[in-house]
């Protein structure tokens, strides 16, 4: 059996590949302490009459502050727990043949703490996967046609405490190389039992719907999906509904990422899982690029590309220098997570063969066709009317940096 | 030394009317104000070259100060200077020497100042302006009316041309302006027209200018230029059509002022 998990701040969700169930699971964990048997998730919230047992709800909570519970009279960390609630959910199934784990707004503590339980889980680290929303969203999307996703896809996911907005592009570079970026753009808080008036469905049909103008204006979208238990039921949210009919076609997948979570296991079992495909997560691609020049009356770093950019996003930048007796052009390259600084010349070609002095202009344009691979193109511009170009442009040069 | 930051191809050129020129970068008004001086007048410096500086080249300061001294009404040096100095392209020193051209060419004669604003637009392409400036000294000066000949020519007004050259020949003596005069009739289709110019020429003459003529159309076919052209056609309609289209454009740059 293949399964597939998505674990939000109250519940696990849980997916296979043989039915269409999905299994939710309180985030929770208990033990007797008259027999020492654990228990989880809903057993573990049943009322306690006779205060023999010890419930620790909202499991998550207490992984993202790295706490301890104490249990009888024994301290359990949160791990420890998290690994005996995940040795729990999976004495259910049986034969399982590969896990993924896919955890809400892509929380890398989390997600680290997670692997950690699998680790401990199983001895084949080859069964189990943990990873971020994102990947399992592309997963999923990859799925499908690929006419699906020309454009972009927005995926509202309502919780029982927020709702999240989350939208996905795909590129292609120049190398025909897909590329993948989900943005994480927004977040409401909107605790979910503000729909159990009719008021308040009206204030969350509202809110909902501002937030939904607000984050899909301007973008033609191929699909809204709508994600989470606070979209399982459609007479609460009219107005919004209407809102995102009228933009583009809406999909309801209220289990989303635990079916995803699946695809994405089966994928790599059936090693169609794409290793070139590049995840764009924030902490990868922050970068700054600058070029060394004379800003009048200075030599100095001139920022081509602030700090923040995300590599994709260079795409035939281009700017202009002139040569005034240089031979080549000296870069400096920052990643700004890993402050890294690499700098790297580029030589200006033909520049013993050209024009009169100070009318060498050239135009030096800048793509990113892979994470770490920079083409610079070289093009000579001539000198305004003053002068034609006069030399052949050279194929572009590409730097590993 | 370091590469001259030129930042992005701005999209909106300014027009500078003086020698019917667009620039595009700080850079090349520079260059422009550097090396064609000469065809500067006090009106060069307007509110629109101001606002283009600071709004399109993003030179805010330099407006800004250039917007002082306009107001102040300083002298035209002056402010051609402070732009060179903070043009992020010409060095001390070179505008230095600047200074000591300006100065040498403010003291030239009326004549020999107009005849080399004639020579700095012929260099430019820009021969309508030339034959502006030429015009007003061929009376007294031969070297600007055989350039004034050559001005028409290259805008393929080849009787008149011919015409100038015809004048140029009858006020020298110089057989070599006659026969100027007779490639451009040539060119023109009026090679009869010479006898107005000079009656006793001879047919030996004649024929050793019409050799010469059938020498030059033979290394004219032979030409990588010629071979280009060639090329072009051979590469199907759409090249062609996009060759005949840049060639249009670039005529009614150049005859834009004429008639």
């Amino acid at each position: 059996m293949i399964l597939g998990i998505s674990v939000d701040e109250d519940f696990v969700y849980v997916s296979n590949n043989l039915d269409e169930t999905i299994v939710e699971i309180p985030f929770a964990i208990g033990r007797n302490l008259v027999n020492n048997n654990w228990f989880i998730g809903d057993e573990a919230r049943i009322e306690n009459v006779d205060n023999t047992d010890i419930v620790i709800d909202k499991l998550y909570y207490l992984l993202e502050n790295d706490g301890n519970a104490k249990i009888g009279d024994a301290n359990f960390d949160a791990k420890a727990l998290t690994r005996i609630f995940m040795n729990n959910l999976f004495l259910r199934y049986s034969d399982i043949e590969f896990v993924t784990i896919v955890v809400r707004n892509n929380n890398i503590k989390i997600l680290s703490k997670l692997l950690g339980a699998l680790k401990d889980n199983f001895d084949d680290p080859n069964m189990y996967k943990v990873t971020t929303y994102s990947e399992a969203f592309i997963s999923y999307i990859k799925s499908k046609d690929s006419s699906y996703y020309d454009n972009p896809i927005a995926l509202f996911d309502f919780t029982e405490k927020a709702l999240t907005y989350y939208e996905l592009i795909r590129y292609r570079a120049e190398d025909r190389t897909e590329y993948w970026k989900v943005n994480k753009k927004e977040h409401l808080s909107l605790p979910l039992d503000l729909l159990s008036g009719e008021t308040g469905k009206k204030v969350c049909d509202n809110l909902l719907c501002e937030f939904a103008k607000e984050c899909i204006k301007e973008v033609a979208y191929n699909n809204i999906i709508l994600s989470g238990v606070g979209f399982k039921d459609a007479s609460s949210y009219r107005e919004f509904m209407t809102f995102v009919c009228s933009v583009t076609e809406v999909d309801t997948d209220i289990n989303f990422f635990a079916k995803s979570a699946t695809l994405l296991s089966k994928d790599i079992l059936n090693d169609n899982f794409n290793t070139d495909v590049v995840l764009i997560s924030d902490a990868r691609t922050e970068i700054a690029l600058r070029v060394y020049a004379r800003v009048s009356p200075n030599e100095e770093y001139v920022e081509l590309v602030e700090p923040g950019s995300e590599w994709l996003n260079i795409n035939n930048y281009a700017f202009n220098v002139i040569a005034d007796d240089e031979k080549e052009i000296k870069f400096e390259y920052l990643k700004v997570i890993e402050g890294v600084i690499k700098d790297f010349t580029v030589p200006i070609p033909g520049s013993n063969m050209l024009r009169k002095d100070k009318t060498n202009e050239f135009e030096v344009s800048l793509t990113f066709t892979q994470q770490n691979f920079l083409q610079v193109t070289i093009t000579d511009r001539g000198f305004g009317e003053f002068y034609e170009p006069t030399f052949e442009n050279l194929p572009p040069m590409e730097i590993q940096l | 030394m370091a590469i001259i930051y030129c930042g992005k191809t701005k999209n909106n050129s300014y027009y500078i009317k003086e020698a019917d020129l667009h620039i595009k970068s700080m850079q090349e008004l520079a260059y422009f104000i550097f090396n064609y001086a000469i065809l500067i007048s006090n009106s060069f410096i307007t509110k629109n070259l101001i606002v283009y500086m600071d709004k399109t080249l993003g030179f805010t300061k330099l407006a800004s100060d250039i917007n002082e001294m306009y107001n102040k009404k300083e002298n035209l040096a002056s402010i051609l200077t402070h732009i060179l100095l903070n043009s992020n392209y010409y060095n001390e020193d070179e505008v230095y020497k600047f200074r000591l051209e300006l100065l040498e060419l403010l003291s030239l004669p009326a004549n020999e100042y107009i005849h080399k604003a004639g020579d700095k637009l012929f260099n430019l392409k820009k021969y309508e302006k030339a034959i502006t400036q030429y015009s007003k000294i061929m009376k007294e000066d031969d070297i600007a009316l055989r350039n004034l000949a050559f001005c028409y020519a290259k805008l393929q007004f080849y009787d008149i041309a011919a015409d100038y050259l015809g004048k140029l020949y009858h006020r020298t003596g110089n057989i070599e302006d006659l026969r100027e005069a007779y490639y451009s009739l040539k060119l023109g289709g009026n090679v009869n027209k010479i006898y107005e110019y000079e009656s006793n020429i001879s047919d030996e003459l004649l024929a050793d200018w019409e050799y010469e003529i059938v020498s030059r159309i033979i290394k004219v076919r032979r030409s990588d230029e010629l071979r280009n052209i060639e090329e072009i056609f051979l590469m199907g309609q759409d090249r062609v059509k996009e060759n005949i289209s840049t060639r249009i454009k670039i005529w009614k740059e150049k005859y834009r002022y004429i008639g």
